[in-house]
């Protein structure tokens, strides 16, 4: 059930009714596990199968963890973070690897799962159950909760689609927290939604229409004219962010009818002056994912090394670019930004410390400049996304610099 | 860095009571209600362009109910007077202006020949095999006098690609109101919507039917006028025109110039890669071609009058810039022959295309106006016979 649906809106009309008919805590937590349970039949039934058991298994892994001294927590957490990622390498890529040709259905043998019906939510369960894991052992979470708990946070269905992306000991205590609804609570919800609205269907849809025309690979040949090309990658930019924001605008807009608050996915991107802020306003639930599960474990065990936090900067980017699937162009996208990124805080690091530098750094004239140098890097960086190959990334680049510089 | 996890802290938030969230609702109802007494003269002038052949569907996602539904709502006597064409992008024209479509120029052809008839643009951007399928399906209860489905070549041989898409809910919704018998013949092609799908088609139903805003979003959404970009492509046309941008965007709407491929690519430009057509074999694809064949059938079962018209390749083009090798040459020409013969053998109506000149074409395959004009004529002078004498046994009835 998409999130711009009919079906949707009516859903979520009866489960906001029951939600707030439910006197207590405890049965809001089943009475959402309970339709969240609906929402996946509206798709494929066995996917609420998947998502059970992988909360399950979370919940047990994680019990396990807990129920050991901190210094010896290693072996559960590494099972409890393992788990997870094999029940998205199983469903997303065994396909793949196994040369399964999408045309031909034969070609699939019988111990793997079409791709075509990937569990929905699958990453962002996969992310937010490692974090579960992760928290316990790093002492940032103490108990693992009942199993309901695990339940209504693994399946909680608004943010099974699009995300973002939650911590478990914020997101537990809030369901039903709030005894009765309040005119803010649906004042500040409705608002949201509308927003997240206009966001996609008045300004997404007419500059995704336009850039994903220009964007074709009929447009670049040589002698294109680079100007569609250009309007085309920065139409996509723009198309991605109000699009994307839009969709999280609702979801966060529908959790805040139930009175409960998940973490904000975007702020205002287009305001970044560094590479460093841009992560920190761009799909920030995912950034701030890897920001404490990769990069900081990996910055403090390379710590004595000049390189251990553009190292583990970088290697973050490149996961992050992985997560959007295992192909040469998100790897080129990863790794773009993981330079860029490695590469601000050596001069964030290095340079800066430099009185001369931090005076220069701090004029308003060098913040527009740092404004103007993300904004258009990060655009461009997109051309990863918007094209369907990194061999048509680079034909897009090509054809551009072809049209800029002349014959 | 930034904390995610706590709630957004906010300044002096406006003091809400329910009273207040009444009013503001009433007042976006009205706003609503406005907005939908306002396009009732928009809605009377698309109609009047959708009978004329003039109304494009919309792109993407927003595919245009609005003229489908506009087709099947009207009077029966009116629905049964009209020619329905379906298609991809070279239907559809997007390249074209609405009185330069293949459809608006049928119409223009059969009028001038005494055979007037409303002609319907069902056609759509990226459309495949598969489009004519839910069209069908809905002309089982509300016929119309005749169902022209284009038929492009390549599109039925042995090529690379996703599988075809499965239906949106607003061509589900056009499936749920085919007949009983059409039904069964979905079914067993595993077309039929699931009970979530059926949930949501008779949700999307409801509200068009009583909101004109959602049942008008699809033409808005096309008309250039209420599109943003609408601005951004006058800019770059009146820059072109002052001799400043290269006049030509290829398959562009707001097409400055609109030039015949000839005129085009011209200085040793060439065209992309995706306009070569490559094939894998001369076979006949199954799946697309099992598509082809159950619109036959629901069209059948509908009493509808059905013929497939080709839509030429631009060979010239091809050979031009050495797009296709004489092994691709060779496939086409004999998966082309095969697809003839197979739609013979099954009584599939099909209408080969006629010689087009080079001017007739903007790309491999996409029309020129003067194309579109020699193929609307083409198949113009191929069906008044049949419309005539439906014309005649409808007189007499």
């Amino acid at each position: 059930m998409q999130l711009l649906s009919w079906s949707y809106a009516v859903f979520f009309g009866v489960v906001f009714v029951l939600y707030w008919l439910v006197p207590n805590g405890s049965l809001r937590k089943a009475l959402l596990v309970a339709a969240t349970l609906v929402w996946f039949c509206f798709g494929l039934w066995w996917h609420a199968l998947c998502a059970v058991a992988m909360g399950t298994t979370s919940y047990w892994t994680a019990r396990w963890i807990a129920a050991r001294p901190p210094e010896r927590r290693g072996i559960p957490t590494l099972v409890g973070v393992t788990i997870p990622v094999g029940y998205f390498l199983f469903f997303r890529y065994l396909a793949l690897w196994s040369g399964f040709d999408p045309r031909h259905a034969e070609t699939l043998p019988w111990w793997v799962p079409n791709p075509i019906f990937v569990p929905v939510g699958l990453s962002f369960i996969m992310f937010e159950t490692i974090a579960i894991q992760a928290d316990l052992f790093f002492g940032k979470l103490e108990r693992p909760g009942s199993w309901w708990s695990h339940m209504v946070f693994t399946l909680y269905f608004p943010t099974r689609l699009i995300g973002p992306l939650r911590k478990y000991q914020t997101f537990v205590k809030q369901v039903g927290a709030q005894p009765r609804p309040t005119p803010e609570m649906m004042a500040t919800g409705l608002s949201r939604i509308g927003i997240g609205l206009i966001k996609k269907v008045v300004l997404a849809n007419p500059i995704g229409t336009f850039a994903l025309f220009n964007m074709r690979p009929e447009m670049m040949f040589p002698g294109a004219s680079a100007v569609p090309l250009l309007l085309g990658l920065y139409g996509y930019w723009f198309f991605l962010y109000f699009d994307f924001s839009g969709y999280s605008d609702i979801v966060i807009g529908t959790s805040r009818l139930l009175g409960i608050e998940v973490p904000e996915n975007f702020n205002a991107p287009y305001r970044a002056t560094n590479v460093s802020e841009y992560w920190q306003r761009w799909h920030m639930s995912l950034s701030f994912w890897v920001r404490d599960y990769i990069y900081t474990p990996v910055a403090v065990s390379w710590r004595r090394s000049v390189w251990g936090a553009p190292g583990g900067a970088f290697l973050s980017m490149v996961v992050l670019g992985l997560w959007h699937g295992i192909e040469l162009r998100y790897i080129a996208f990863g790794a773009f930004h993981g330079v860029w990124l490695a590469g601000y805080m050596l001069y964030r690091e290095r340079l800066r410390r430099r009185p001369g530098v931090r005076r220069l750094a701090s004029t308003p004239a060098s913040r527009a400049v740092g404004w103007a140098m993300t904004l258009n890097l990060a655009i461009l960086s997109h051309v990863f996304y918007a094209t369907p190959s990194f061999d048509a990334a680079v034909l897009w680049a090509k054809t551009v610099l072809h049209g800029l510089v002349g014959h | 860095m930034t904390d995610r996890d706590g709630p957004e802290v906010s300044g002096s938030r406006p003091t809400w009571s329910w009273g207040r969230l009444a009013r503001i609702g009433v007042l976006v109802a009205l706003g609503l209600a406005l907005i939908d007494g306002l396009l009732v003269s928009r809605e009377r002038r698309v109609e009047s362009e959708a009978w004329s052949g003039e109304l494009k569907n919309a792109p993407g996602p927003a595919i245009a109910d609005a003229t489908r539904f506009m087709l099947l709502e009207s009077s029966a006597a009116k629905r049964q007077s009209a020619v329905a064409v379906v298609g991809s992008s070279i239907t559809f024209g997007p390249d074209l202006a609405p009185d330069e479509t293949l459809t608006a120029q049928l119409a223009q052809s059969l009028s001038r020949t005494g055979v007037s008839r409303p002609v319907f643009n069902l056609a759509q951007p990226g459309g495949n095999p598969r489009t004519s399928v839910p069209i069908a399906a809905a002309f089982g209860t509300h016929p119309v006098s005749l169902l022209l489905v284009e038929v492009f070549v390549p599109a039925f041989g042995d090529h690379e690609g996703a599988p075809l898409p499965p239906l949106s809910s607003d061509e589900l919704a056009l499936i749920e109101v085919a007949s009983p018998r059409q039904t069964e013949l979905l079914r067993q092609a595993g077309l039929l919507p699931r009970w979530s799908e059926r949930v949501e088609t008779g949700l999307v139903t409801a509200v068009r039917k009583r909101w004109r805003l959602y049942r008008l979003r699809g033409s808005l959404w096309w008309d250039p006028e209420f599109t943003p970009p609408y601005l951004v492509w006058s800019v770059r046309r009146a820059v072109a025109e002052a001799g400043f941008l290269p006049k030509r965007f290829h398959g562009q709407t707001t097409n400055v110039g609109r030039l015949p491929w000839r005129k085009a690519y011209v200085g040793g430009e060439r065209p992309g890669e995706n306009q070569r057509i490559h094939l894998l074999s001369e076979r006949i694809s199954e799946p697309d071609y099992g598509e082809l064949r159950l619109t036959a059938e629901l069209a059948r079962e509908a009493g509808v009058p059905l013929v497939f018209f080709e839509v030429p390749v631009n060979l010239a083009f091809q050979r031009a810039f050495n797009l296709m090798d004489e092994k691709d040459f060779a496939r086409l020409d004999q998966l082309r022959n095969l697809l003839i013969d197979r739609m013979a053998a099954d009584g599939l109506d099909f209408l080969p295309a006629p010689e087009l000149p080079e001017d007739a074409f903007l790309d491999r395959a996409h029309l020129t106006p003067l194309g579109a004009q020699i193929l609307a004529q083409h198949i113009g002078d191929s069906i008044r016979q049949d419309l005539s004498t439906q014309l005649d046994s409808a007189g007499r009835h």
